[in-house]
C-alpha cells in the first residue's frame, strides 16, 4: 500500500509541529505537506493530489468553510477533515454539510483522535479500492471470458449479461436483459421447461450442467450447458438466480457425428456379415452339397474294375467336403445366426449359449423373462445378441470361470441384462493396464453397442469375486413397421 | 410293386436338382416328374402333377420351404414331404415336423442317407437323418438340463405398466412415490401391485423383492448369496 499523502493547512507553527509528530507516531510512512493558508495549499493541491486535507477552520485569509467550497466547486473528491475550536459545532455541522469528511474539536483529545481518523479513513480508501479492484477484475474476465455469464430474477427475467450473449444468441445484452429466459427457449424445449420452470426458479439449491436447447436470433438452434446458482438476501429469501451458460452446440453436433457414423459402421458390418452369411450358406454350401451328391454318385454307372481302382478316393474325398460343408455353415452361423430371424431373440440365446457351454466347458445359466412375446426392433436384437456373443467371449477368454449367469428381462421401459461369472475377476480401476487391454477391448466395444441404443451399462469386479455386467437399454418394438418406445407419462 | 413312386424336386440351386436327379435314378422305383426352382412354381407342379412326394428346399428365393409344407398339408394331403435342409438346428427340425414334414435331411448327409430319406418318406416314414437324430435325442435327453435355461412363464404374463411399476417398488419406491413418478394416482399404483402380486403368486413386499432380485431387475449379488 502507497504511503499516505497528506496536506495540513494550518497557520499555527507550534500546532502543526503536534499534529505531525501524533500522524507520524502512528502512521510513520505518511507523506505530509504543509501550509499556513488555503489559498497557497489550492496552488498545489493538484500537484501534490493528496489522500486526505486537514484544514483548521480558523486561518489567513481564507476561512475552512470558504475552502471546502471551492474544493467541492472543483469536483475534487478529496476527503477533508475540518478543525475547529472549542463550542463551534455549528460550524462542524455546517462543514459536515458542505461535504467535510469528518471533523475534530481542539482539545488536549484532538491529538489522540487525529491518527484514529487517519486510520479509519486509510481501511475505507483500502476497501474502496478493494472493490473497485473486484468490480474491474469481474469486468475484465466477463468481457474477456467465452462463457455467457447472467443474473435473474425470480421470475426468470434477465437483470444482467455479459457481452457473450451476442456471440452465443446474436443479440447484443441490452435487447437480452429485461427479457424472460423462456422467450429464448427452442420451441420443442418451452413446453419442458415451462412445466419445470416454477420448481427451478423456486429451488434454492445450485442448478449444474443443466443442457438446454436455445435459438438463435437468425433462427438455427443452440445448446448451452448452464450452471446456475441462487442469488438469496440477508434474510436467505430467493432474489433470483446467476450463473453462466456454455455454448455446447458444436461439441454436441460432434458427438451425434461420431454416435452416427459409429452406428452406420456397425450396421455396415452386421449388413456385411448377413451378406456374407447367406453367400456362405446359400451359395456356396448348397453349391458344395451338389458336388458332393456329384461326387457321390460318380462311380454309379462305372464299369466294376473303374469302381474297385477308385472307391476308396472317392469316399474320401465326400467325407472331405462334408466337414468343409459343416465348416462352411459353422461359419455362416457365427457370422449371422439364421435363426435370429426366424425363431427370435431368446430361442437364438439359448441355443448359443448351450453350445457355448457344450463347447467350453463353462455352465451358462439362461433366464428371460417378459422377453417371449416382444417384438424387437432390428437394432435392439442383433445389439443384445452381439452383447451376449462378446459377453460370453470376454469371459471364455480373460475369467477362468465355471458358471455364467446371463439374465435377461424386459421391464418396460427397459430391457435389462445381467451377465455374472464367478470367475478370477479384475481390478476395474486398472483395467487399462496393458496385461488388461485385450480384456478392455472387448469391454469397450460392449459399451459403445450399449451407447448406441441409448442405454447404460455398469462393471462391476474385484479380484477372486468374478465380473458383473448389468446393462439397461431402452425397450423398443416394432409396431405396425413404427417404433415405439416404451414410456410412462 | 406296380407303379413308380413319382417325385417333384423343389430347390433353387439347378446342381444339387442334378445331382438329387441321378441320386434318385439309383432307385428304378422312384421317379422324378418335375423340377422347380421356386415355391410358387413348386405348388403349381405339385397341384397339376399330385406326386407321392415332394423334396423341399428350405429356404426357397420367394418363400420358405416350412410355408411351402405347411400349405401343401392342408392343399394336397396325401403328397408326403421331405424337406431338405443346410441347417442342423434343432429349432427347424422341430419347426419342419410341426409344419407336416414326413421327413429332415440335411443336404451334407451321405448319399446313402439321403437316398434312405427319401425312399422312406415315400413310403409315408417319418424319416430324421441319423446324424441329427442323434442331437436331437441328446437334446431331448437333456431336458433337465434346460433347469438353466429358463423362461419365466409367470412374469411373461405382466403387463408393460406392471413391469415398470414392479421394478420401482422392488427399488423400495412407496405406492405414493411410484405414483407421482409415473404421474398417476396411488389409488392405480395399489391395483398394478395388487394385480402383480396375484400374477406372480407372492403375498409380501419382500417376497416380489427377492423375485425381482432373482431376475436381475434390482442390483443384488448373485454370487455372495
Amino acid at each position: 500500500m502507497e504511503p499516505l499523502n497528506l496536506i495540513i493547512v494550518e497557520d499555527e507553527e507550534a500546532h502543526y509541529q503536534l499534529m505531525r509528530l501524533a500522524t507520524l507516531k502512528e502512521l510513520p510512512s505518511a507523506r505530509i505537506h504543509h501550509f499556513v493558508d488555503a489559498s497557497s495549499c489550492l496552488d498545489q493541491i493538484d500537484e501534490i493530489r493528496p489522500d486526505v486535507i486537514i484544514a483548521d477552520y480558523r486561518m489567513p485569509g481564507m476561512s475552512g468553510i470558504e475552502f471546502l467550497q471551492v474544493l467541492s466547486d472543483g469536483n475534487r473528491d478529496i476527503p477533508v477533515i475540518i478543525i475547529t475550536g472549542q463550542g463551534d459545532e455549528r460550524i462542524a455541522v455546517q462543514a459536515i454539510k458542505l461535504g467535510a469528511w469528518d471533523y475534530l474539536v481542539k482539545s488536549s483529545d484532538s491529538l489522540v483522535l487525529l491518527p484514529r481518523l487517519l486510520q479509519k479513513l486509510i481501511s475505507g480508501r483500502r476497501l474502496r479500492r478493494s472493490l473497485l479492484e473486484a468490480e474491474r477484475r469481474f469486468q475484465d474476465l466477463a468481457e474477456s471470458t467465452l462463457t455467457w455469464l447472467w443474473e435473474m430474477d425470480r421470475d426468470g427475467n434477465y437483470t444482467y449479461c455479459n457481452p457473450v450473449v451476442a456471440k452465443v444468441l446474436g443479440y447484443p445484452a441490452e435487447e437480452v436483459v429485461g427479457r424472460n429466459f423462456c422467450d429464448f427457449l427452442h420451441e420443442e424445449e418451452r413446453e419442458n421447461i415451462s412445466r419445470i420452470l416454477p420448481r427451478i426458479m423456486q429451488t434454492e439449491k445450485p442448478s449444474s450442467c443443466m443442457v438446454i436447447r436455445l435459438v438463435h436470433r437468425n433462427g438455427h438452434e443452440v445448446i448451452v450447458e448452464t450452471n446456475g446458482a441462487p442469488v438469496l438476501d440477508k434474510a436467505g429469501k430467493l432474489l433470483g438466480h446467476r450463473g453462466m451458460n456454455r455454448d455446447i452446440t458444436k461439441r454436441r453436433r460432434a458427438e451425434e457425428h461420431i454416435r452416427l457414423l459409429t452406428q452406420q459402421s456397425l450396421r455396415a458390418q452386421e449388413s456385411e456379415r448377413l451378406k456374407l452369411s447367406r453367400e456362405l450358406h446359400d451359395t456356396i454350401g448348397q453349391e458344395l452339397s451338389a458336388l458332393k451328391i456329384g461326387i457321390d454318385t460318380l462311380l454309379d454307372d462305372q464299369p466294376e474294375e473303374f469302381v474297385h481302382r477308385m472307391g476308396q478316393r472317392v469316399v474320401k474325398l465326400s467325407k472331405m467336403l462334408q466337414e468343409t460343408i459343416a465348416e462352411v455353415r459353422n461359419l455362416a452361423y457365427d457370422l449371422r445366426p439364421s435363426t435370429l430371424e426366424q425363431f427370435g431373440l431368446v430361442q437364438t440365446i439359448y441355443q448359443y449359449c448351450d453350445e457355448f457351454s457344450r463347447r467350453n466347458g463353462i455352465q451358462v445359466h439362461v433366464l428371460c423373462a417378459g422377453m417371449d412375446d416382444l417384438d424387437l426392433g432390428f437394432d435392439t436384437r442383433i445389439t443384445l445378441f452381439r452383447l451376449v456373443q462378446e459377453g460370453l467371449n470376454n469371459v471364455r477368454k480373460h475369467a477362468e470361470a465355471k458358471n455364467v449367469s446371463l439374465r435377461l428381462v424386459a421391464s418396460s421401459p427397459m430391457i435389462i441384462f445381467n451377465l455374472e461369472d464367478d470367475g478370477k475377476g479384475f481390478d476395474v480401476q486398472n483395467r487399462m493396464m496393458s496385461t488388461l487391454r485385450e480384456r478392455c477391448m472387448g469391454i469397450c466395444s460392449m459399451e459403445e453397442r450399449v451407447a448406441l441404443l441409448g442405454g447404460t451399462m455398469k462393471l462391476d469386479s474385484r479380484p477372486t469375486q468374478g465380473t458383473r455386467i448389468r446393462i439397461e437399454v431402452p425397450l423398443r418394438e416394432n409396431v405396425h413397421g413404427i417404433k415405439e418406445n416404451h414410456r410412462g407419462c | 410293386m406296380g407303379s413308380k413312386k413319382t417325385i417333384v424336386v423343389v430347390d433353387d440351386h439347378p446342381l444339387f436338382r442334378e445331382g438329387l436327379k441321378s441320386l434318385i435314378g439309383r432307385n428304378p422305383s422312384l421317379e422324378i416328374v418335375g423340377e422347380a426352382g421356386t415355391a410358387g412354381e413348386g405348388l403349381r407342379l405339385v397341384k397339376e402333377l399330385k406326386p407321392d412326394l415332394a423334396v423341399v428346399d428350405i429356404s426357397l428365393p420367394d418363400r420358405n420351404g416350412i410355408e411351402v409344407t405347411r400349405e401343401l398339408r392342408t392343399s394336397h394331403p396325401n403328397v408326403r414331404i421331405v424337406i431338405m435342409s443346410m441347417h442342423s438346428k434343432i429349432d427347424y427340425i422341430t419347426e419342419a415336423f410341426k409344419a407336416g414334414a414326413t421327413g429332415y435331411i440335411v443336404k451334407e448327409s451321405a448319399t446313402d442317407r439321403i437316398l434312405q430319406g427319401i425312399e422312406a418318406a415315400s413310403r409315408g416314414e417319418y424319416f430324421l437323418d441319423s446324424t441329427l437324430s442323434h442331437n436331437v435325442v441328446e437334446k431331448l435327453l437333456a431336458t433337465p438340463d434346460k433347469e438353466s435355461k429358463i423362461t419365466d412363464k409367470r412374469y411373461n404374463t405382466l403387463s408393460a405398466r406392471e413391469q415398470e411399476i414392479m421394478r420401482l417398488l422392488a427399488e423400495g419406491l412407496t405406492t405414493k412415490e411410484v405414483a407421482a413418478r409415473l404421474c398417476i394416482s396411488p389409488k392405480t399404483v395399489e391395483n398394478h401391485r395388487f394385480s402383480i402380486m396375484a400374477k406372480l403368486d407372492i403375498h409380501s413386499s419382500i417376497e416380489l423383492v427377492r423375485y425381482a432380485a432373482k431376475l436381475g431387475l434390482i442390483d443384488v449379488d448373485l454370487w455372495k448369496d
